[in-house]
């Protein structure tokens, strides 16, 4: 695969505030990368950086090994998609789509054929002389689409694109997406707070915290082997234990509930069910540990015979390989 | 870097406009009161304190005081007549409230000149409640009701009322309402609710709506030239007769300019206080 | 008891609203009243106002002012919206101080600026007349249109710019094709507001003016120096509804499409 943006040192500060510390990375060629992190951790200003609409404070962005910094927005080969999608409410489904090729002056029969085909693809022929007003949330995230692939570019930046949509719409949409970059194979820059939507759609995800990267990696090697405690406890629900002077990391699932007396081997732990939580699938079951300041979550499926009560003593236990040691 | 934006050079010709309209004229002005008048009106050009002491002269000096009474009086009855009516619009449904509102501002867009003639109309000895009062044989002779200080002072609260009803609204809406529902709940009556939660969380509303009409009311001169007699010029009047027929531009100037400090001065002691307040309701 | 002093309340309110129409419709009943020296009404007539369109001094009054609105509206509309749209791409400590700049007119004494532009252009050797209002007039309007104009802008956000750069649009087609078309009811609404001030506006322009370029409302202060008159009414009438009607189509204007409805002012 090939590298299609290269971050080289970049740092971004306002004024005299650090908002994204030096760090470099690469993107390939073809990938859904996602930036994952809460809100203020410095990804869409990341996403803004690539896009041009910030400058880098140090550092320099290549686009296919060339430098960015002198190329401004209207120049660079990249388009986004917004949160708020950012249609002009003055121009018809149809202008939106079409104004990007207008201003690179493509000539009126090729543009014709592209807007077919992308209102095709997209679904919204027969809405193509509506307004922006009138039409939905999801309709209008299609059209902000439309328009941005529509110019073929190199890279597609999509800032929360769904975050203004309901659950259920955000769902198939996730899918659709997908889709649509597997079939375009266009580079696909994404940025989001939702950590199931990264986990569905990403082939890597970035997971950032007060602008610092702290891991790039596949979905599963996120979930598996957080490199940090941030990501350990931001990707999903995960119990730490502090020994030692480090911390082991073991998700729900993985953590075994033992009656006190059974083989004493298996036991780590030993501790009182705090509380327990009945979820259709599973069982999230609380346990208070003895004599230390912590509470242990443990996934618990139907079928394992045992049914704990609030109270019950109870012993924990886990397999090494489950452990992920962390560093403090 | 982009940002050598050609689109931020689109100010420029508006930035030169004003430097040349009006930061220039203010300036003239400033130099012209520290000059000297000659005998036929024209401008010496000679250095002298004497037109800002000619304003302590106590002929000026009680039209400035005259002036300072008439504006503070104008702005207790515009907060008289503003208040009730502000509190009353902004307990009206939204879409009232709206119409409210623009009635209320209408008459403001409208020329003070024909506001004040307005009244003229009324008041004089021939006028609407003069030959009413007298057709009903209430009176025989007209009775005096324009060309006195009374009716300068009902002339400027009624083009200048508007000015105080706009920001009372506006910190009436603003208010947390959930305040005055507290007071309820501690049994406070509705006077005291008022006089112990609205009132005091309204204060900034009061306050910019008189600090609007007091600096409105010490610069204006139409509403004393129209409904005035010759006793009842205010300051705006000498200004005026001093640059159009008296003939000393340096006195005139002198006295525009200590209006104006008088001006900057309350919106800047307006601009402390409100800052304060502001603290204060933060760190409370 | 709560509804004595709702009842309370709400009387006083029309009470005030009385007051502050009251005074307006007198003047416009007399401007069609049949007797010319008293306040005694004596039939409904249109001469008053016939009489104006046959004065000619009237009409060369009306003449000049629209003369004077018209050119110094454009003139202050097309300087507000350019400044307008530059400063909002300020740092902002320097829009900061360009706005204080600009919108000192609108909290000086009008009396002020009045005679500041007369030792002005007495200074420049300028002959007072139609140039000297004009100036004088863009001057004081400018400063609502970059209100107005910056209202919109500010409701517009920089998401739609953007998008258009990411578009491929340069500035220069951004600014024409996205910026220009979303804020012209601002810009509309503007150029009324800078034209009814015009229009409307007696004080400056009471210090800037010749002999032969008298505007409306000059021409009405010197009758009403003369005394009260049916002419004078029906000429005020005239004012009125024209000043009325452009606020409030600047109004609809200023609030078509806009998130933002906050009043002028």
């Amino acid at each position: 695969m090939k590298k299609i943006i290269h971050l080289d040192s970049i740092e971004k500060r306002f004024a005299d505030t650090v908002v994204v510390p030096s760090f470099s990375l690469s993107i390939e060629e073809g990938e859904f990368l996602t930036l994952l992190g809460p809100s203020g951790c410095g990804k869409t200003t990341l996403l803004r950086m690539i896009a041009g609409f910030e400058q880098p404070t140090t550092g320099e962005i290549f686009l296919d090994e060339k430098p960015l910094s002198h190329v401004p927005p209207y120049q660079r080969d990249m388009n986004m998609v917004f949160q708020q999608y950012a249609l002009f409410p003055h121009m018809t489904v149809e202008q939106n789509i079409l104004f990007g090729l207008k201003m690179k002056k493509v000539n009126a029969a090729e543009q014709q054929k592209r807007l077919e085909e992308v209102l095709q693809y997209v679904q919204l022929t027969e809405l193509r002389k509506r307004t922006p007003k009138q039409l939905s949330g999801g309709q209008q995230q299609r059209v902000a689409i439309a328009r941005a692939i529509i110019n073929n570019p190199r890279v597609l930046l999509l800032d929360e694109p769904l975050g203004a949509l309901d659950y259920q719409l955000r769902k198939s949409l996730q899918l659709e997406l997908k889709n649509l970059q597997k079939n375009l194979g266009i580079t696909f820059i994404y940025v989001t707070h939702d950590q199931e939507e990264a986990m569905a759609m990403s082939d890597r995800i970035a997971v950032m915290n007060k602008g610092r990267i702290e891991q790039i990696a596949s979905p599963a090697e996120i979930y598996n082997s957080p490199q940090t405690l941030f990501v350990a406890t931001f990707i999903g629900e995960n119990n730490i234990f502090q020994e030692n002077g480090t911390n082991a990391a073991v998700r729900p699932e993985k953590i075994k509930l033992y009656p006190v007396d059974s083989d004493k081997d298996k036991h780590k732990k030993l501790g009182t069910i705090a509380d327990a939580v009945f979820l259709g699938n599973l069982r999230k079951v609380f346990i208070r540990l003895e004599g230390q300041d912590m509470t242990v979550m443990a996934h618990q499926y139907a079928g394992d015979g045992l049914d704990w009560q609030v109270g019950d003593q109870v012993a924990i236990g886990w397999a090494q390989t489950d452990e992920v040691i962390l560093p403090c | 870097m982009l940002n050598k934006k050609p689109v931020k050079l689109l100010a420029l010709p508006a930035l030169l406009w004003m430097g040349a309209l009006f930061v220039l004229p203010m300036l003239m002005i400033a130099i012209l009161s520290f000059l000297k008048r000659g005998t036929y009106g024209q401008v010496v050009y000679e250095f002298t304190l004497n037109n800002y002491i000619r304003i302590f002269d106590p002929l000026y000096g009680q039209i400035f005081w005259d002036t300072l009474v008439v504006a503070v009086l104008t702005t207790l009855f515009s907060i008289l007549c503003g208040y009730p009516l502000a509190y009353y619009i902004s307990r009206l449904e939204k879409s009232s409230q709206q119409i409210w509102l623009l009635l209320v501002m209408i008459p403001f867009w409208i020329n003070f000149l024909v506001r004040s003639y307005a009244w003229v109309i009324i008041l004089r000895s021939q006028g609407v409640i003069n030959t009413f009062l007298q057709s009903l044989g209430i009176i025989s002779e007209p009775l005096p009701l324009l060309y006195n200080s009374g009716s300068v002072l009902l002339g400027m609260v009624y083009t200048l009322m508007p000015f105080m009803v706009l920001p009372i609204y506006v910190s009436l809406e603003q208010m947390d309402r959930r305040k005055l529902e507290a007071a309820y709940d501690l049994g406070a009556t509705p006077w005291k609710a008022f006089w112990h939660v609205t009132l005091p969380m309204t204060k900034t509303g009061v306050v910019t709506g008189s600090i609007l009409v007091f600096v409105s009311s010490i610069g204006m001169f139409v509403v004393p030239d129209v409904m005035g007699g010759a006793k009842s010029a205010l300051i705006g009047n000498v200004i005026q007769n001093q640059f159009l027929s008296a003939r000393d531009w340096p006195f005139g100037s002198a006295l525009s300019i200590v209006l104006m400090l008088l001006s900057m001065l309350l919106i800047l002691l307006y601009f402390r206080a409100t800052k304060a307040s502001e603290t204060k309701e933060g760190s409370a | 008891m709560k509804t004595l002093r709702g009842n309370a309340l709400s009387g006083y309110s029309w009470l005030m609203l009385v007051f502050l129409y009251l005074p307006i419709l007198i003047l416009v009943l007399y401007s069609f009243n049949d007797s010319r020296i008293n306040a005694t009404w004596t039939g409904f007539t249109w001469k008053w106002y016939v009489s104006l369109f046959e004065n000619r001094q009237v009409m060369q009054a009306l003449m000049n002012s629209l003369t004077i609105g018209v050119i110094s509206s454009v003139i202050a509309t097309v300087l507000g919206t350019a400044a307008a749209l530059a400063v909002k791409h300020y740092s902002l400590r320097w829009s900061n101080i360009f706005n204080g700049l600009m919108y000192l007119p609108i909290v000086i004494p009008e009396i002020m600026m009045g005679l500041a532009m007369l030792v002005l252009f007495s200074q420049m050797q300028m002959e007072l007349g139609k140039v000297t209002l004009i100036l004088a007039h863009v001057t004081f309007s400018m400063p609502f249109v970059m209100v107005i104009i910056s209202g919109r802008l500010a409701d517009m956000g920089k998401d739609l710019e953007e998008a258009s750069q990411d578009l491929g649009a340069t500035p220069w087609e951004t600014l024409r094709y996205v910026t220009l078309p979303l804020i012209m009811p601002g810009i509309i609404a503007g150029f009324l507001m800078a034209f009814t001030l015009s229009l409307d506006d007696f004080i400056i322009s009471f210090f800037v003016a010749g002999p032969n370029s008298t505007t409306l409302p000059l021409y009405i202060y010197g009758l009403v120096k003369r005394g009260v008159s049916p002419e004078v009414n029906a000429l005020s009438t005239l004012l009125i509804v024209s000043t009325v009607l452009l606020v409030v189509v600047a109004e609809i204007f200023r609030r078509k499409d806009s998130k933002n409805n906050q009043s002028i002012l």
